[in-house]
């Protein structure tokens, strides 16, 4: 079907780690589209191959031992992953940047925040120095540093950590990106910053109109920032949808479990003492993985049925769920 | 590093003020020096215990042993600088090679430092100077060259910590080059200690080249070194000690005063000891 071409458009993505014990299999066969200006969240566990699937796009895999096996990543039509080093490299910071999780530690501790938000513009849009600062105070003061005129010339030990993380959400924006990749941008953040770099995301994504890829463990974060979800188990996706959809009615096992193990507010005065609900077992081993299900373990509706191989299917508008049980 | 810091770390204080003091030494000796080191020789004069004309006497030929301890510090700290930004440079350069591409470069350049490291620097100094012919430009070719694998070694494991760190994987992710992340990210990071095992290496080098000297394959007379002034003293030294005592007590002072300055650089640097000694 003729479709038009998206701002991003994962196919059938493959990537895998070879270790002593044989290949770990950490993404298999994931796709997904990105449309200008949207927020997809990317929820899962750990392991379940979101970060990996996210460093796939940028193509930062280490290889050896990693590789992509398979699949494609088009970014407004150019399969990143048949482009050459120096390509990737206008690509990374530039049209596509990345929020890490340690904002602590992810700053150069011997270079002023005013230098690295500069250095990113010099190297990508030939700014000169003088330039690059000024645009550096402009890009502090929506990030909302207060008085960014002195701060552009501290260090990142002067700062604290939702500082740093406000400093580096400056630096992956300061060249406009057409897409911004959060890996767990708030995991390493006390709860009250959180919020506050939440809302400021929201805010600067509305002004810089980047669409956002937000991966994270935390439902809660998702529910806030995104428009459409994505749910992976053991390095494939296993639901698709709108936020309120998947919320609402989750449809995967998989899902709902993941949304009973989140405690609610006030959930333990309605009937007295109540126990959140875990998940059994653990994540399955990406290892010499079987066909079917990769649940089926852990999931309480599992049946002979699930061991056949199940592909992702359409449920409902623009709905995807891979579970034979559903459908 | 605040000043205050500086000036709390005694080692670095001290260290710092005898460095100081032989540097300006060197850069006006001409001034300070009462006498000519070289053409001042006076034979009716020679070998005169020190007095008011003559601080630290006279020597075999009659010049100023005073004049002559004082243009020294200029070969001795050439020989400290020079040598030292050669290794560095060289030691550095090596090392981010190493640490950074790792696999052949790594294992080539750690085997040319095994070996290096398993002769004594003095003997192959000795070889260089042996094969070149003795001469101050030869010291600096001998020992610039030769020491450079301790800074090599500390270079090469910076550079495995700091290549891991999330800043360097970050500039990876902002799309920067190889070049400008080993230089703008990686090398800055590992300069630190590097530093102080470049002063320490200067103290190391002066006393290399004060028994290179003594060897008589340093500076050659009449050019004033600590190390020549001492073995020409050697004969003289029960009837004229002055002339031994006093280039021993400045090589003494200066090397004394470049591993204070090291020491005191390295309790500021590194952060385990911060506490220990501020």
């Amino acid at each position: 079907m003729p479709e038009a071409i998206k701002l991003l458009q994962v196919s059938g993505l493959r990537t895998e780690f070879r270790t002593p014990a044989g290949a770990v299999q950490a993404v298999r066969g994931v796709s997904f589209g990105l449309d200008p200006g949207e927020t997809v969240g990317i929820v899962g566990e750990s392991g379940s191959g979101k970060s990996v699937t996210a460093l796939t796009i940028l193509r930062l895999i280490k290889s050896p031992p990693g590789r992509i096996s398979a699949g494609s990543v088009k970014f407004r039509g150019i399969d990143l992953l048949a482009q050459d080093d120096a390509y990737m490299r206008s690509i990374r910071g530039n049209r596509i940047s990345m929020i890490f999780q340690e904002p602590m530690t992810s700053l150069n501790p011997l270079m002023t925040v005013g230098d690295q938000l500069a250095e990113v513009m010099q190297w990508h849009q030939n700014l000169s120095r003088r330039e690059g600062m000024n645009r550096a105070i402009e890009l502090l003061r929506k990030v909302q540093i207060p008085s960014p005129e002195k701060r552009v010339r501290d260090y990142p030990h002067h700062m604290s950590g939702g500082m740093r993380q406000r400093v580096m959400i400056a630096i992956a924006l300061a060249c406009d990106p057409a897409i911004l990749i959060a890996d767990e941008p708030t995991t390493a953040l006390d709860v009250t910053i959180q919020s506050q770099i939440m809302d400021l995301m929201l805010g600067l994504k509305d002004e810089f109109g980047s669409a956002v890829l937000m991966i994270t463990h935390d439902l809660g974060v998702i529910a806030e920032m995104a428009q459409r979800v994505i749910v992976m188990y053991a390095g494939q996706v296993v639901e698709a949808g709108s936020v309120y959809e998947i919320f609402d009615e989750p449809l995967h096992p998989y899902t709902q479990a993941l949304l009973r193990s989140v405690p609610k507010l006030g959930s333990r005065t309605e009937k007295g003492r109540h126990r959140l609900q875990e998940i059994p077992g653990l994540v399955a081993s990406l290892i010499n993985i079987p066909d079917g299900c990769a649940f089926r373990e852990r999931c309480r509706f599992a049946g002979p049925e699930c061991n056949g191989a199940i592909e992702l299917q359409a449920a409902g508008d623009g709905r995807m769920v891979r579970c034979i049980k559903v459908a | 590093m605040t000043m205050n810091r500086v000036f709390h770390q005694k080692n670095l204080f001290f260290g710092g003020l005898i460095i100081a003091l032989v540097i300006l030494i060197a850069a006006f000796a001409p001034l300070i020096a009462p006498f000519d080191p070289v053409n001042d020789a006076d034979l009716m004069n020679a070998e005169l215990p020190p007095s008011a004309s003559h601080l630290f006497g006279t020597d075999s030929s009659g010049r100023d042993v005073f004049s002559r301890v004082l243009y020294g510090a200029r070969v001795s700290l050439s020989v400290g600088l020079i040598t030292q930004i050669a290794n560095t440079i060289i030691g550095v350069s090596l090392g981010l090679v190493a640490g950074y591409f790792g696999r052949f470069w790594d294992e080539l350049i750690m085997g040319t430092t095994n070996i290096m490291l398993s002769i004594p620097v003095i003997v192959f100094a000795l070889a260089i100077m042996s094969a070149l012919g003795p001469g101050l430009f030869n010291i600096y070719l001998a020992l610039g060259l030769t020491n450079w694998s301790y800074t090599c070694r500390l270079t090469r494991a910076q550079v495995l910590s700091v290549k891991k760190s999330d800043y360097v994987n970050a500039a990876v992710v902002l799309g920067y080059s190889k070049t400008s992340i080993i230089f703008g990210q990686i090398m800055p990071n590992v300069l630190g200690p590097v530093l102080v095992i470049a002063t320490l290496g200067c103290a190391e080098a002066i006393l290399m080249e004060a028994a290179l000297s003594f060897l008589g394959l340093g500076a050659q007379p009449p050019m004033p070194s600590w190390g020549g002034m001492l073995s020409s003293a050697r004969d003289l030294f029960f009837t004229a000690p002055w002339l031994a005592i006093f280039p021993g007590l400045a090589i003494f002072v200066t090397v004394l005063g470049l591993n204070l300055f090291g020491d005191g650089l390295r309790d500021i640097l590194d952060p385990r000891s911060v506490l220990k000694n501020t």
